[in-house]
């Protein structure tokens, strides 16, 4: 385990992790070639969030609160690239205790912050209720309901788009708690086998049933279970929308990098398509580590992060149509297991400029909140 | 500070401002009042970012693109105020001319001001021989004459026929040695145009923006239409992503070099581009700033390997050194 004692940096803890990785990568990348689908998936992340925490390293990064060894942000970030180029994780997977984790360590009440540890060591798994059918984009038009009862609310609605529910033991679920807009909503810390909650992965074009609806009939949730304030919901929304931009966008681009990287060995695909792809992955990397560091030192700007999220989706777009579209050897028609896992990567990438809010409603935020233009009729 | 001791945001600001104002006297003698040798001698990344951008910003330029280029081969260069012959080819080490015997045939552009004279000394650059090889090499500038450009402030000095070899630029140096220093100033100069060219494209989106808060159609600002909102939103992006890029692109590094330059030059057309359709009718005119923007933006994508030619290159560098993917780092 590794030293506790001063300040911890970049540069020492790359080399712990990368010893590590080397010491344990080999097993963990045999293991990770036996899961064959998303149970399989789900139970290879269990078993590498309980090993990093159990050895330490997983720890580094997160607040002493929880359980962890305290330092930037940035060793997080390290750790999750390190891991990611290797194609040591399932990146929609892994990226999930980032965005939960983090903002719920950072907003929540003593009572609730004994729930983060066991969340990080690979104990337990968290969802995230946010979207509904009516409320995407829009996403402070939500409309399921927490009514108040003694000690407690009572909830009842529906949520879609929750990224493995199936899985969960709790979820960190927005509701409507007062009127209409952003200040009417809270966020609830809700146990997943409670009464009334029904889960219903999607059947998704990229062949992997990541998402889920929710359905809530009267529901019954502590009072104690309030992340942050009543009506503060909007605030943990947006911590976590800034999550997610943060250490998660870098761990993608490492991922990229490492798909990437495979591309250009593989001979397949043109110079200049491998041209095209390298700029815009070096633009969002090198977009991301300036925010990554303006997150270390409290600096972020949660308007400017729409950037990423543009750059983002560019990328990963660019990549996967590389790949399959500009490249002699396709995975359109194969048979091969890389054929299967190639054309799920390229149908998900589809997404890309629709998850974590559109690039019509990013653009229309950089508009505005970084240019400066005036809000108009949508 | 950096860690010459070199304070950039002084040097930034003063000769921004000398730039500026200082409209009886040409960029030139700003940037040699200043002390543009000695700081380019001191520490070549910052002088030669730092004064790129401020080109790019202020609309203005300077014949130090030369100064660039050969500043690592150091005394040996001809001095003073030589002039680099700028191949459009985008290979590193790309050869503007072909040596045979004792003459050299150029087919490069010299880019210069338009007001220069044509007096340079000698005119430097590499070639390659019958055989291929490549080496650096100098002649005097004498049949080199202005051909117009896009740009109506700079001219491209081009020559034909073949001119004296005065040297084979290796004065006491390897061969390879003096190649390489010519790599290297080709890595410099390609980011530093990267910055200016980021500056340019600032300086459009800066103008559209501006246009798009004041200008009222249907009774209201133009920049509340959403379709207006979107295309300065997706110039912001390219811009933000290319600058990003070109700032982190320190590194004596070619495809850091290479990866600054086509980046820069390709969002410079595109954000010049949206510009442009937004400003609409008065930024088709020559009494709106846009226009020269537009048309510098062009030029300087095309100097030592455009937006479009680098993207193959880029490829090509990729597949034969696999390390170098890395230049981002925390």
């Amino acid at each position: 385990m590794s030293s506790l004692v001063g300040e911890r940096t970049v540069e020492a803890h790359r080399a712990d992790v990368v010893a590590w990785i080397e010491r344990d990568g080999s097993s963990l990348s045999a293991s990770r070639s036996l899961a064959s689908d998303l149970n399989g998936e789900m139970a290879y992340d269990r078993h590498l969030a309980r090993t990093l925490w159990a050895d330490g390293i997983g720890r580094w990064g997160w607040p002493e609160s929880i359980g962890g060894f305290g330092g930037s942000v940035l060793l997080r970030a390290v750790l999750a690239e390190e891991l990611a180029r290797r194609d040591l994780v399932h990146q929609n997977i892994r990226l999930m205790p980032e965005v939960l984790g983090a903002p719920v360590a950072a907003m929540a009440s003593d009572g609730l912050l004994p729930f983060v540890e066991p969340y990080l060591s690979g104990q337990e798994w968290w969802c995230q209720g946010f979207s509904e059918p009516g409320a995407g984009s829009d996403l402070a038009g939500l409309a399921t309901r927490a009514d108040p009862i003694a000690d407690g609310y009572v909830v009842n609605g529906q949520k879609v788009w929750t990224s493995l529910a199936q899985f969960a033991q709790r979820c960190v679920l927005l509701v409507r708690t007062g009127t209409e807009g952003h200040r009417g909503i809270t966020a609830l810390f809700v146990d997943m086998d409670s009464p009334g909650i029904t889960v219903r992965p999607i059947d998704c074009m990229h062949g992997e049933d990541e998402f889920c609806e929710l359905f809530f009939d009267d529901v019954v949730v502590p009072g104690d279970r309030v992340i942050g304030e009543v009506g503060g919901g909007w605030s943990v929304a947006m911590n976590v929308l800034a999550a997610e931009r943060a250490s998660i966008f870098w761990m993608r681009s490492a991922w990229l990098l490492g798909r990437f990287t495979a591309a250009v060995a593989s001979g397949d695909v043109s110079d200049a398509a491998l041209g095209e792809v390298y700029l815009n992955l070096m633009m969002l990397r090198s977009r991301s580590r300036e925010t990554q560091h303006a997150m270390a030192a409290g600096r972020f700007d949660a308007a400017s992060s729409s950037i990423d999220k543009v750059l983002m989706a560019t990328a990963e777009r660019s990549l996967f149509d590389a790949l399959m579209l500009h490249s002699s050897r396709s995975s359109l028609i194969g048979n091969h297991h890389q054929d299967a896992r190639a054309r799920t990567e390229f149908l998900y990438s589809r997404a890309a400029t629709i998850y974590g809010g559109t690039s019509e409603i990013q653009r229309t935020l950089i508009a505005q909140r970084v240019l400066g233009l005036p809000r108009g009729e949508r | 500070m950096n860690d010459l001791g070199i304070d950039v945001d002084a040097v930034r600001a003063a000769l921004g401002a000398a730039l500026e104002h200082a409209h009886t006297r040409s960029a030139d003698e700003v940037l040699a009042e200043f002390g543009w040798r000695d700081l380019l001698a001191a520490d070549p990344d910052i002088a030669a970012t730092v004064v790129f951008s401020l080109l790019g910003s202020t609309g203005r330029w300077a014949n130090v693109l030369g100064d660039v280029l050969t500043h690592r081969l150091g005394d040996a260069a001809p001095q003073p105020a030589v002039a680099a012959v700028v191949s459009d080819s985008p290979l590193m080490t790309a050869p503007a001319g072909i040596v045979d015997g004792d003459t050299v045939t150029w087919f490069g552009s010299v880019v210069m001001t338009r007001d220069a004279p044509c007096t340079a000394p000698a005119v430097m650059g590499a070639v390659r021989d019958a055989r291929g090889t490549v080496t650096v090499a100098v002649t005097d500038a004498t049949g080199f004459g202005p051909v117009s450009t896009i740009d109506g402030d700079l001219v491209a000095w081009q020559s034909v026929g073949p001119k004296p070899l005065i040297s084979l630029h290796d004065n006491g140096r390897a061969r390879g040695d003096a190649v390489h220093d010519w790599s290297s100033g080709v890595a410099l100069a390609r980011r530093a145009l990267a910055h200016a060219l980021v500056a340019i494209a600032d300086s459009a989106l800066t103008l559209a923006v501006d246009h798009a808060r004041d200008r009222v159609q249907f009774g209201r600002a133009i920049g509340s239409f959403q379709a207006v909102q979107h295309r300065l939103a997706e110039a912001k992006v390219t811009l933000e992503g290319a600058r990003s890029l070109v700032h982190a692109a320190t590194a004596d590094d070619s495809i850091a070099s290479l990866a600054a330059k086509a980046a820069a030059g390709g969002a410079a057309i595109a954000v010049t581009q949206a510009a442009q359709q937004v400003l609409g009718g008065i930024g088709f005119t020559g009494e709106h700033p846009l226009h020269r923007l537009v048309k510098r933006a062009l030029l300087l994508d095309q100097l030592l390997g455009s937006s479009v030619k680098l993207r193959p290159v880029i490829g090509q560098e990729l597949r034969a050194r696999p390390d170098v993917y890395r230049f981002i780092e925390l």
